[in-house]
């Protein structure tokens, strides 16, 4: 039977992987841009709770329902705002009555906001409600990882990769072994991801699997093994926001700046992402183009410290990463990396701390 | 070089939002992922049971498989649906020893299997429930309902410990079944057909939950009997329909109704359940009640009292 969401048809919920989406302004052009589909999927799902919320107003469902549909705009935004609103949804809903939906979707909240110490007990009330839940699982196994806790990620997983039995806890799987750098393992857990999520017909999680197992690839420098996977998911969804970003990549590893640089103003057209920001400007002043590397330096720093001016630390790694890059500011990446360690201890964030102390001195 | 915001947390970004990927599947005491994927945990059923207590006929349904241990209350969503069906028109015969062992009996006609009479069961903006009924003898005056936190009866390992959302209702068995009639015993109108299904706004189709016979409809290749009406199993999925066949004229032990008491765990034996059943209970980690709502009252933290509950006897109000 065809079930659908009212208002919007779907054979199952659709994913908003790694939302990237959204804009409301181009920085580089001046242009406005048009509105994306993940920021109208997540509009349309704010105002639908927003309603539910109204309609149910004791209605512990509707209020964790309406913190998820935040969540999702904050992905898609990019707008701290929207996570505050989220938190404080499932807030509301949680004092209604404690439910598994509000508190899995605070483990997410957190989860995405770096907040990741916070993110595991939430997760853990989660999942003593439902221990079966291997989304759950998965969402454990990345906060302890973003802690730098390898091994309490590890207790959480089947023995070994081939023991997986669904797609949350092969991709998990991928990223312990991204994480640990084991390029081969993590290729094979995402792979193995990809092949659960074709199987139930996700071609969203599908293309998300393959993009990630292109990844670990071109982390480790192997950029020609990571092309066919990205080919591979853009026969499934050539639009996909993480196959774009990943494809500028690759143009970024073999020199082909221009690419690159085309690569994310298409993407900067549909998403105000500082992240991509700070990529571009990486990539044009490779390329040697100061003023374009200028002005995305000014938006990508503009867009990590909204971010933090909004009580969020999610991305002091990043803006001290991209001030150790820029060489500026080198005091202040310091502090910014040094707090981070406060939230974030894996190898990611200790390397940010090591490099913004070498880099003052 | 890496795009690290744009790996890390993927896992997270994909987590909620309205997303489910069949997470469900994997899970225990409780079916129909579409809900759980939209989450919506509190309209999943777990448990129907039937049985009687003197002249009364008592139904129990169960919903939300994922009720917070810290939990002390239960507030119902005004927007969910619940609904108790009884066919008591329809033939059955228990000259087929297999199907009474499995199923009860056979039902001659599964295809014209109707609801008789429903509980409709809503709630309002408060959480309070509100009962609707049709198909009711005349003589019904009297319907005792209760909704609220319970201790999950579920005879269980992995329920060890749980609560669930409850909705129980009594109410003179004569007002389902006429017991004075002609036929005398194992009168096909003595024999009920039971089942409970729930609905909520946001997917489509008049149900996304059904309850029947206790693990059926629970695994993935049953899954579709969910949305399905019981008349439409047999002819659709080519499956006896996933009902609760209920002689009244005998005492209540699965299949033939359930009773709180009965380990369908063992009773059935699959091994997919049997599996994971550690610690392998043969009886409720709380003892049932001998009086309405019949329910284990739920387990609290230390310290905590539980909500009550909404309890109350009520005349029908008729559709």
């Amino acid at each position: 039977m065809q079930n659908t969401w009212r208002g919007q048809r779907t054979g199952r919920w659709t994913a908003l992987p790694r939302a990237v989406f959204v804009g409301a302004l181009c920085l580089l052009s001046g242009a406005c841009a048009h509105e994306s589909r993940s920021i109208q999927q997540a509009d349309q799902r704010v105002r639908y709770y927003s309603q539910k919320v109204t309609e149910n107003p004791r209605s512990f469902a509707a209020h964790a329902q309406l913190a998820s549909a935040y969540l999702g705009k904050a992905r898609a935004t990019h707008d701290p705002a929207f996570l505050a609103r989220a938190r404080a949804a499932a807030a509301e809903s949680m004092d209604i009555q404690s439910n598994y939906l509000a508190l899995k979707t605070m483990a997410a909240i957190c989860g995405y906001s770096h907040r990741f110490a916070e993110a595991i007990d939430w997760a853990n009330r989660a999942a003593a409600a439902d221990p079966a839940d291997p989304e759950m699982t998965s969402m454990r196994v990345e906060a302890y990882l973003g802690l730098g806790q390898r091994d309490n990620a590890v207790a959480l997983l089947p023995v070994t990769i081939d023991d997986a039995r669904d797609f949350h806890t092969a991709a998990a799987w991928g990223l312990v072994c991204s994480s640990e750098g084991r390029v081969d393992d993590a290729v094979a857990a995402y792979r193995r991801a990809g092949e659960f999520a074709r199987a139930e017909s996700a071609p969203a999680f599908e293309v998300w699997a393959l993009v990630m197992a292109s990844g670990a690839y071109i982390d480790a420098g192997r950029v020609e093994d990571g092309q066919p996977l990205l080919d591979a998911a853009a026969e499934i969804d050539p639009t996909d926001t993480l196959l774009r970003i990943h494809r500028a990549e690759v143009a970024e590893a073999q020199g082909r700046f221009g690419d690159a640089l085309d690569a994310y103003a298409s993407l900067l057209r549909e998403s105000d992402d500082p992240a991509i920001h700070a990529a571009a400007w990486r990539v044009a002043r490779a390329a040697g183009d100061e003023g374009i590397a200028a002005a995305h330096f000014a938006a990508a720093e503009r867009g990590f410290k909204r971010v933090i001016d909004a009580g969020e630390v999610y991305t002091l790694e990043a803006l001290a990463k991209l001030y150790v890059a820029a060489e500026v500011n080198l005091e202040a990446a310091r502090d910014l990396a040094k707090r981070n360690l406060e939230f974030k201890r894996d190898a990611s964030a200790m390397r940010a701390y090591e490099e913004a102390v070498a880099a003052r001195r | 070089m890496t795009n690290r915001i744009g790996r890390l947390l993927s896992l997270c970004a994909f987590a909620i939002g309205g997303v489910g990927m069949g997470a469900a599947l994997a899970a225990d005491h409780g079916d129909a992922p579409l809900l759980a994927d939209a989450g919506r945990n509190d309209a999943r059923l777990t448990d129907l049971f039937a049985f009687t207590r003197g002249e009364n006929l008592v139904l129990a349904v169960c919903l939300d498989p994922a009720v917070p241990v810290d939990a002390t209350e239960y507030t119902f969503s005004s927007d969910l649906k619940v609904s108790i069906n009884i066919d008591n028109h329809s033939e059955v015969r228990f000259d087929n020893a297999d199907d009474v062992a499995t199923y009860g009996g056979t039902i001659v006609n599964p295809n014209r299997i109707r609801k008789d009479v429903s509980f409709k069961i809503r709630f309002d903006r408060l959480g309070r429930p509100h009962l609707r009924t049709s198909g009711l003898r005349r003589q019904c005056r009297d319907i005792r309902l209760f909704a609220g936190l319970r201790d999950d009866p579920f005879i269980r390992g992995p329920r060890l410990g749980r609560n669930v959302a409850a909705i129980v209702i009594e109410l003179p068995l004569e007002c389902v079944v006429d017991r004075h009639g002609s036929h005398g015993h194992n009168d096909p109108d003595n024999t009920l057909l039971i089942w409970a299904t729930s609905d909520v706004p946001e997917l489509d189709g008049p149900f996304q939950d059904m309850a029947g016979r206790a693990l059926r409809s629970m695994f993935p290749e049953n899954d579709a009997m969910n949305q399905l009406e019981p008349r439409r199993h047999s002819r659709e999925l080519g499956v006896a329909p996933d009902v609760v066949i209920f002689n009244t004229d005998q005492p209540a032990a699965f299949p033939n109704g359930r009773e709180l008491a009965d380990d369908v765990v063992d009773l059935v034996g699959d091994p997919r359940i049997l599996g994971n059943d550690a610690p392998f209970p043969t009886e409720n980690d709380r003892p049932f009640l001998s009086d309405f709502p019949y329910l284990p009252t739920p387990h609290l933290p230390a310290g905590l009292s539980a909500d009550p509950g909404f309890d109350r006897r009520m005349q029908p109000v008729r559709e």
